[in-house]
C-alpha cells in the first residue's frame, strides 16, 4: 500500500470519527434550540406556578412539578434503604458465589426496558395490592426501576473502601455491623450519594412506566398524600404534545424537565469531585 | 561446640538458672528437653495439632507451639510459609477469609478459643493485632483513631459516668504514651490520621490496639512498610511493651527477630521446623533447614 493511500485512509477515518461526535451533538443542539424557540415565550413564573387549564395560555405545570418531586422523594425513601441494605448484605455478608449470581441478575434487571417495570407496577401495586393509580403506586414502580442501579453503585462504593480498614476494625473486636456502620459507610457515603442522585435523575425522566400505572393527564391539585392521584413532568409533557395548541406548553415543560435533570446531574458531579479531592489527599500521604 | 552456645543462650534467657549449668555442658537430648521446659513455663497461648487450608491448599501442617506469657515470640520464615496464617488463627481473623478451614486446638489461658461458646468478637478484644501496612482509619482524627476500638464496640457509650471528657483525654494520652507517640502528636490530636508519617501511623495503630487493653498483641510484619529509623523506633517500642503484653511478632527480617524476640519459631512450607530460644536458634540451629535460612542461604 502506498503511503499516499494510507494517508487518505487516515484522513477518511478521522473524518468519520469527527462526524460520529458532532452529528449527535448537532441533533441535540437542534432539539434544544427547538424547545427554546417554542417554549421560551411560554416559560415564565406563571407557567411554573399555575395549574393546568383548557386554554394553553393559562395552563401551568405546577402539579406536575409537585408530583415529580413527591413521587421521586417517595421512590428515593423506598429505594435507598432497600438498595443500600441489599448492597451491604451482598458485599459484606453474602458468600462470594451467591453474591456473584445475584450480581449477574442485577445487571440483567438494570438493562430491562422501563415499560416492563410499568407492567410490574400495574399488576402488583395497582391491582393485586389494590393501591390504585395513586402516588404510592408510582413511587413503588420507580423505586423498583432504580433499585438495581442503587444496589450496583452502592456495591462499587463499598468495594472501594480499603480492606485494611475493615480488618483493622474487626481486629479491634468490632462486629461486622459495627465495622460497616462506623468505618465502611462513612468512607463510602459520598460515592453512594452520588450514585443515588444519578439514579433518581434517571427516574425523573421516566415516562412509560408511570403512564402504565396511571399518572394522569390533567391534575388540578397538588398531591396531598400517598393515595393521592398525581402526574409527573414527563407524563404532563407527553399529554400536551398530543393536544392541539399545547405544543408551546410541552416545549416549556421540556425546558423545566431538562433543567431539573441537569441540576441533579450537576449535584452528582459536584459530590464526586469533592470525594475525589478527599481521595487524592489520602493517597498523597500513604506510602 | 553447639552445646556450649546452647547453654550460654539459655543463661541469657533465664538469669535465674544456676551458673553450674554453664560449667557442665549438657548432652544434646537434654538441651532439647530444656528448650521445651523453658517454653512451657507460664504458657499464654498454645496450638496443638493445628492444620489449616485455603480451599484444598494446605497452608499449615500439625503445628505444635506454646507461646509463653512473658517476652516476645517471633515467627520467621520465607514468604508463603504460613506464618501470617498462623497468627491470624490466634485471633480468629483467619476464618474471615473465604475458603479458610482448620483443624486442631488453639488455647488462650488454657481455654479453647475455637470452642462453640467462644465469640470471636470477644476474643479479638483480648488478642489485639497490628498489621503489615499501617491502617489508621482515614476519615478519623488521631484522637478518634485511638478511641476507635472503644467507640466501635460501644464501650465508651456504656460506661457513661466513668467517661468524663477528662478521663477520655487521659485514656488517649496513656495509649499514645505507651506507643511512644504522645510527644510527637500531643498538639494535633484533631488532625486526621493520614497526616502522620508511615512510622507514626504504625505507632498510632499500636496505640489503637493498646487502648483496648488486650492481653496478647499480635504483630504481622509491623515494620515491612517502614524505613530503618521508623523500624528502630517500633523495635524499641516492642521492648518497652513486652513487660505488659504477650507479644507475637511475625517477620521475614531475621535480624529483626534476633533483635526483638526471646523465642523464635521457624516456619517452612506450613511446618514449624524449629522453635526455641532466639539466641540458640540463631547461633546453633539444630535443623539444617533452619541453619540455611538464618545464614541466608535462601529466603
Amino acid at each position: 500500500m502506498t503511503i499516499r493511500r494510507r494517508r487518505r485512509r487516515e484522513e477518511a477515518f478521522r473524518a468519520l470519527c469527527w462526524v460520529a461526535v458532532y452529528l449527535p451533538l448537532a441533533l441535540l443542539a437542534l432539539l434544544l434550540a427547538h424547545a427554546l424557540v417554542e417554549g421560551l415565550p411560554r416559560l415564565g413564573s406563571a407557567f411554573v406556578s399555575d395549574f393546568p387549564s383548557a386554554s394553553p395560555e393559562r395552563a401551568g405545570i405546577l402539579p406536575a412539578i409537585a408530583g415529580s418531586l413527591y413521587v421521586l422523594s417517595l421512590a428515593g425513601v423506598i429505594a435507598v434503604p432497600l438498595g443500600v441494605g441489599a448492597a451491604i448484605y451482598l458485599e459484606e455478608y453474602a458468600p462470594a458465589r451467591w453474591s456473584h449470581l445475584v450480581e449477574m441478575n442485577l445487571a440483567q434487571l438494570a438493562g430491562l426496558p422501563s415499560v416492563l417495570y410499568g407492567l410490574l407496577g400495574l399488576g402488583v401495586f395497582v391491582h393485586v395490592m389494590g393501591m390504585g393509580t395513586t402516588a404510592i403506586s408510582g413511587a413503588l414502580t420507580l423505586a423498583m426501576l432504580v433499585l438495581p442501579l442503587v444496589i450496583t453503585t452502592t456495591r462499587e462504593a463499598l468495594r472501594d473502601v480499603p480492606g485494611a480498614s475493615r480488618e483493622a476494625a474487626l481486629a479491634l473486636g468490632a462486629t461486622r455491623w459495627e465495622t460497616v456502620r462506623q468505618v465502611v459507610l462513612p468512607v463510602a457515603w459520598p460515592r453512594i450519594t452520588t450514585g443515588v442522585v444519578q439514579a433518581l435523575a434517571r427516574a425523573l425522566g421516566e415516562t412509560a412506566p408511570l403512564i402504565m400505572v396511571g399518572a394522569l393527564a390533567y391534575v388540578s391539585f397538588l398531591p396531598d398524600g400517598m393515595s393521592s392521584p398525581y402526574t409527573v413532568l414527563p407524563v404532563q409533557i407527553f399529554h400536551w404534545v398530543t393536544r392541539d395548541g399545547f405544543v408551546p406548553n410541552a416545549a416549556a415543560g421540556v425546558l423545566v424537565l431538562l433543567s431539573a435533570t441537569l441540576a441533579l446531574n450537576v449535584l452528582a458531579v459536584l459530590l464526586r469531585q469533592r470525594l475525589e479531592r478527599v481521595e487524592a489527599e489520602r493517597q498523597e500521604v500513604l506510602p | 561446640m553447639g552445646d556450649a552456645t546452647d547453654v550460654a543462650a539459655r543463661r541469657t534467657l533465664e538469669p535465674i538458672s544456676s551458673p553450674v549449668a554453664a560449667e557442665t555442658p549438657e548432652p544434646e537430648p537434654r538441651a532439647r528437653h530444656l528448650d521445651r521446659e523453658e517454653v512451657l513455663t507460664a504458657s499464654k497461648m498454645s496450638a496443638t495439632g493445628l492444620t489449616a487450608w485455603f480451599d484444598n491448599l494446605r497452608v499449615l501442617s500439625e503445628i505444635e507451639m506454646e507461646i509463653p506469657r512473658d517476652g516476645v515470640t517471633a515467627v520467621i520464615g520465607p514468604s508463603g510459609c504460613g506464618k501470617s496464617t498462623f497468627i491470624r488463627i490466634l485471633n480468629r481473623m483467619f476464618e474471615m477469609k473465604p475458603g479458610a478451614r482448620m483443624e486442631g486446638q488453639v488455647t488462650l489461658d488454657g481455654e479453647d478459643i475455637y470452642a462453640s461458646d467462644i465469640d470471636p468478637v470477644q476474643l479479638r478484644r483480648r488478642v489485639g493485632m497490628v498489621f503489615q501496612r499501617p491502617n489508621p482509619f482515614p476519615a478519623m482524627s488521631l484522637r478518634d483513631n485511638v478511641l476507635a476500638g472503644l467507640r466501635l464496640t460501644g464501650r465508651l457509650r456504656k460506661a457513661k459516668n466513668a467517661d468524663s471528657p477528662a478521663a477520655i483525654e487521659r485514656l488517649v494520652e496513656h495509649a499514645l504514651e505507651s506507643a511512644a507517640l504522645w510527644d510527637e502528636v500531643s498538639d494535633r490530636l484533631d488532625a486526621p490520621g493520614r497526616t502522620l508519617s508511615s512510622g507514626q501511623q504504625q505507632r498510632l495503630c499500636i496505640a489503637r490496639a493498646i487502648a483496648m487493653e488486650p492481653e496478647v498483641l499480635l504483630m504481622d510484619e509491623p515494620c515491612s512498610a517502614l524505613d530503618p529509623i521508623a523500624t528502630a523506633r517500633i523495635e524499641d517500642l516492642i521492648h518497652a511493651l513486652k513487660a505488659r503484653y504477650t507479644i507475637v511478632i511475625v517477620t521475614h527480617n531475621i535480624q529483626q527477630a534476633a533483635r526483638v524476640s526471646d523465642r523464635t519459631g521457624f516456619f517452612l512450607q506450613g511446618e514449624l521446623v524449629e522453635y526455641g530460644p532466639t539466641d540458640r536458634l540463631f547461633t546453633s540451629p539444630r535443623d539444617p533447614r533452619t541453619e540455611d535460612y538464618v545464614t541466608g542461604k535462601f529466603g
